[in-house]
């Protein structure tokens, strides 16, 4: 998956949950702040996120997570270690 | 609360329920149920990833007496009133009965679902500090670096012995989390003990049964619904975090399937997500006993739609139980049982669910705003008596006087009994419940009018339900000075989400003139409520 890709199918899952729509949403925006997420709700995304990509994220690592950046990033790393750990 | 002075033929009965006895017990206070009979069995097994704790009620004892050491240490001049903010884990329960051991009351504070800076959780919990007067915290090092205004404590440090403590209060549970004007209902050792007992009876609770929770200790429901009542009834308990139930929502019920759990509790929304994300592949819920749904207003469409779905890994519809209860009655008040499925009422078209009898010690009636007791199907104020119900608010003399009528609590709650079954229909109280959480509409409007130019008294937080999400949404109406005035909603939804961290669906802009209002200038909330439900006329923008 291109980053531009993942970094479209991220908005949309955020879109869903949020207010706020794809084209307004930006990379320095901040979940709770900026697209109005509550700590249920934001939680919610990380975890569809981790489903649809059958990703394993650890809850601590998910509850560290407060801006759309964040999240991207978050996707990313796990994906590279999913790749990491199919190659192996 | 008085009784109509003269009973007519023909009429209903007057709504008064009187449940059995509450249930005693040999231990009188929880530091000493904690440590009777063989302590040796598994209580709480605490589930962090994929690895399990196991702790026995002796193993949770010994840490509590290594946290009273601390304590002592850290106020020698005696500690009376301990803060505990925990995540989930052995230390929250070794810091709660450690305040058991001293004599001390506990103040369960509520940890956060997403970390945060310590400095933003001081912040929200500012005005909470300040009323409990705490004399010792015991938190996490991470936060131990704020000044909280007490010392704090957060590591045990060798055990030591105490002395049977007095037989005083055990805990003071704060109903809101971040409100300008907090209220800690005191729970003294009898009404948590019997409260706990209650529960325990009405849903034979023993030995034979397996809890799983993710509900936060913090909280009226997971403090005494599963802690303490697994306590009394001396079942082995799973525990979640809520954070693991909210990224990994089928793992509360791969536990359930994998333990052959008999009970667990969620509100609501939580039944609600499991209905939208997870598929019952793979999952057996036969063992499953008592499924408890309480602590925000329940949809009959959860029900229906759990029961529907999860009949697939053999759930019985029976165990869906419909529960009501309040902080201030330390907890339940009405339990619905498996053995005894009630009707739905149907109020105006609307399916509102059973929340069955009253529970054994409660005395509960309806009544208007005067005392005078309603008769069975007419809708009133819930108001509970008996040995469960809290002290008072401590140090909070008018809040206490605005509940209490004489031994009565007023719940705040309306409700209708009919053939000796408890329905919960609204609202007296103007709160906001969302994912089980309380927030108090002063404190929404206070925040709002903070950052519009609105006319005096302007602002109007009510809540509306949502089915979507099987919780309740929140609207917030702003009545404008001038009509140029409105600014971006998304900056009052992010303030308040950032201040108080509840979450405003709609935020409305109306003329000035247009708000409902009291003669003596005060906003009617219901008013409001009612006016979004009809044709939303006069909006400016939303």
């Amino acid at each position: 998956m291109t980053d531009d890709i993942l970094t479209q199918r991220i908005f949309k899952m955020m879109a869903q949950l949020s207010v706020v729509r794809v084209p307004d949403i930006k990379m320095e925006h901040r979940l709770r702040e900026d697209l109005g997420l509550d700590s249920v709700c934001s939680m919610e995304l990380l975890s569809m996120l981790a489903e649809e990509l059958d990703l394993d994220v650890p809850m601590e690592e998910a509850a560290q997570v407060t801006t759309v950046a964040g999240t991207v990033e978050m996707a990313r790393r796990h994906l590279a270690l999913k790749q990491a750990a199919a190659a192996s | 609360m008085h009784h109509r002075s003269t009973d007519q033929d023909g009429n209903p009965p007057e709504a008064w329920l009187r449940g059995p006895d509450c249930p005693t017990g040999a231990a009188s206070s929880l530091w000493d149920e904690l440590r009777s009979g063989d302590t040796s069995a598994p209580w709480l097994i605490f589930h962090v990833g994929a690895v399990r704790t196991s702790f026995s009620r002796g193993e949770i004892a010994e840490r509590a007496l290594g946290w009273a050491a601390a304590f002592q240490a850290a106020v020698p001049a005696g500690v009376k009133r301990v803060g505990v903010l925990l995540p989930n884990s052995p230390e929250f329960v070794g810091a709660f009965f450690a305040a058991q051991a001293l004599g001390a009351v506990a103040v369960p504070l509520p940890w956060p679902v997403v970390d945060g800076a310590p400095e933003r959780l001081i912040e929200a919990l500012r005005p909470v500090l300040q009323r409990a007067k705490l004399d010792v915290l015991a938190t996490t090092p991470g936060c131990a670096t704020i000044d909280w205004g007490a010392p704090t404590v957060t590591a045990p440090l060798a055990p030591l012995s105490v002395p049977n403590p007095a037989l005083a209060a055990a805990f003071m549970q704060f109903t809101s989390g971040s409100t300008g004007d907090p209220r800690g209902a005191v729970i003294s050792q009898r009404a948590a003990l019997g409260s706990s007992r209650a529960m325990a009876s009405a849903l034979q609770l023993g030995p034979a049964d397996v809890g799983v929770s993710w509900l936060p200790f913090f909280h009226d429901m997971g403090l005494v619904g599963v802690l303490l009542t697994s306590l009394v009834a001396r079942f082995p308990v799973h525990v979640l975090r809520p954070g693991d139930f909210l990224m990994r929502p089928r793992k509360w019920l791969d536990l359930v399937s994998s333990e052959r759990a008999t009970l667990t509790v969620g509100p609501n929304f939580a039944w609600e997500l499991l209905v939208r994300r997870v598929n019952p592949e793979g999952l057996d819920l036969s063992s499953l006993r008592c499924a408890l749904n309480g602590s925000e207003p329940i949809h009959r469409t959860t029900l229906d739609g759990f029961i529907a779905k999860f009949a697939a890994a053999g759930f019985k519809p029976n165990a869906m139980l419909c529960v009501y209860g309040l902080a201030e009655a330390t907890l339940g008040v009405a339990f619905s049982v498996p053995e005894a499925p009630r009707p739905d009422l149907e109020i105006e078209g609307r399916a509102v669910p059973a929340n069955g009898g009253v529970l054994p010690g409660i005395e509960l009636c309806v009544a208007d705003a005067d005392g005078q007791v309603k008769r069975e199907g007419e809708e009133g104020e819930l108001c509970v008596r008996g040995p469960t119900v809290m002290d008072h608010y401590f140090e909070h003399a008018d809040a206490t006087a605005a509940t209490m009528r004489g031994d009565w609590l007023r719940t705040g709650d309306l409700g209708v009994v009919k053939n000796g079954t408890v329905y919960v229909t609204g609202r007296e109280k103007e709160l906001v419940i969302q994912s089980g959480r309380k927030f108090h509409p002063y404190d929404i409007e206070r925040v709002v009018a903070g950052m519009v130019e609105t006319t005096p008294n302007g602002v109007a937080a009510v809540s509306r339900p949502d089915a979507a999400q099987g919780s309740e949404g929140l609207v917030v109406v702003v009545e404008l000075r001038r009509v140029s005035g409105a600014i971006d909603p998304m900056l009052i939804k992010g303030e308040l989400l950032k201040v108080l961290g509840v979450r405003a669906d709609v935020i409305e802009f109306v003329p000035a003139g247009t708000m409902p209002r009291t003669t003596s200038g005060k906003v009617k909330r219901k008013a409001v409520a009612a006016g979004l439900l009809a044709a939303p006329a006069n909006k400016v923008a939303s």
